[in-house]
């Protein structure tokens, strides 16, 4: 399963996808990430932090289409190469480097 | 009695007398052999070659030193993408993980709603703190 859409061309957040676009999400997600791990540090229950969870996934996921949409053949070359080669960022330096100059860090 | 025969000394009243057949030298001996050593005193000097190897000793060390930065630099991108999917992850697995656990609560409330005094769900220890199910029955594909 190389592809990184599902049926109706959102991005599927499988370990390939999120690996390949993780310097992003650590960027333009970080304010929901981090009060997330603060509410799960406080309080490992579940329960507690679900709303902080909806939060980080609805950022996420948000962002994975936009990227989609933005740069669409580099995405899915970057991670194809990500799928292909488990993940190693050493491996795949040519497709990141065509990915961040299409879709840019900033 | 052959070498008698070969070797025999006109005149020779026994086989004592027989003329002595040796390996020897030539005549005029062997040519001189020279057996003194010869070890000459040029070359590096002690210091010098003190000096060269302590050169490529830090030159290789300084070498496994930038080899690590760069092996570190590789690590924390590694770590550094982890840590930015950590939370989406763990929140896609507190979803799953809440609504698992209402459907055994059901199955609890269910299966103990005929057992006085049993409050159903949440049994579990006294300290306060929320701690994972331990029996490993919430997730049999698991175990």
């Amino acid at each position: 399963m190389s592809s990184a859409v599902d049926a109706t061309g959102n991005p599927i957040p499988t370990s390939a996808v999120l690996t390949a676009s993780a310097k992003h999400i650590g960027l333009r997600c970080m304010p929901e990430n981090v009060a997330f791990l603060k509410c799960k540090k406080n309080d490992p229950n579940p329960e507690k932090c679900l709303d902080k969870g909806r939060d980080v996934t609805r950022c996420v996921l948000g962002l994975l289409q936009d990227l989609h949409q933005k740069c669409q053949k580099e995405m899915d070359d970057y991670v194809g190469c990500m799928y292909y080669y488990t993940n190693e960022f050493d491996l795949c330096r040519k497709e990141q480097e065509a990915f961040e100059k299409v879709c840019p860090l900033k | 009695m052959t070498e008698a025969m070969i070797r025999k000394k006109p005149g020779m009243a026994s086989v004592k007398d027989m003329p002595v057949l040796q390996d020897g030298p030539p005549p005029g001996g062997f040519a001189p052999v020279r057996y003194a050593r010869r070890i000459s005193n040029t070359g590096p000097s002690a210091m010098a070659i003190f000096l060269t190897v302590s050169g490529a000793f830090a030159w290789g060390m300084y070498q496994v030193g930038q080899g690590n930065k760069i092996r570190r630099a590789l690590k924390e991108e590694k770590y550094a993408a982890r840590r930015a999917i950590l939370p989406i992850l763990q929140a896609e697995e507190d979803e799953r993980f809440v609504s698992e656990w209402k459907k055994y609560l059901d199955y609890e409330a269910d299966v103990m709603k005929d057992v006085p005094g049993w409050k159903v769900g949440e049994n579990v220890y006294n300290s306060g703190r929320w701690m994972p199910p331990a029996t490993g029955e919430l997730r049999p594909d698991v175990w």
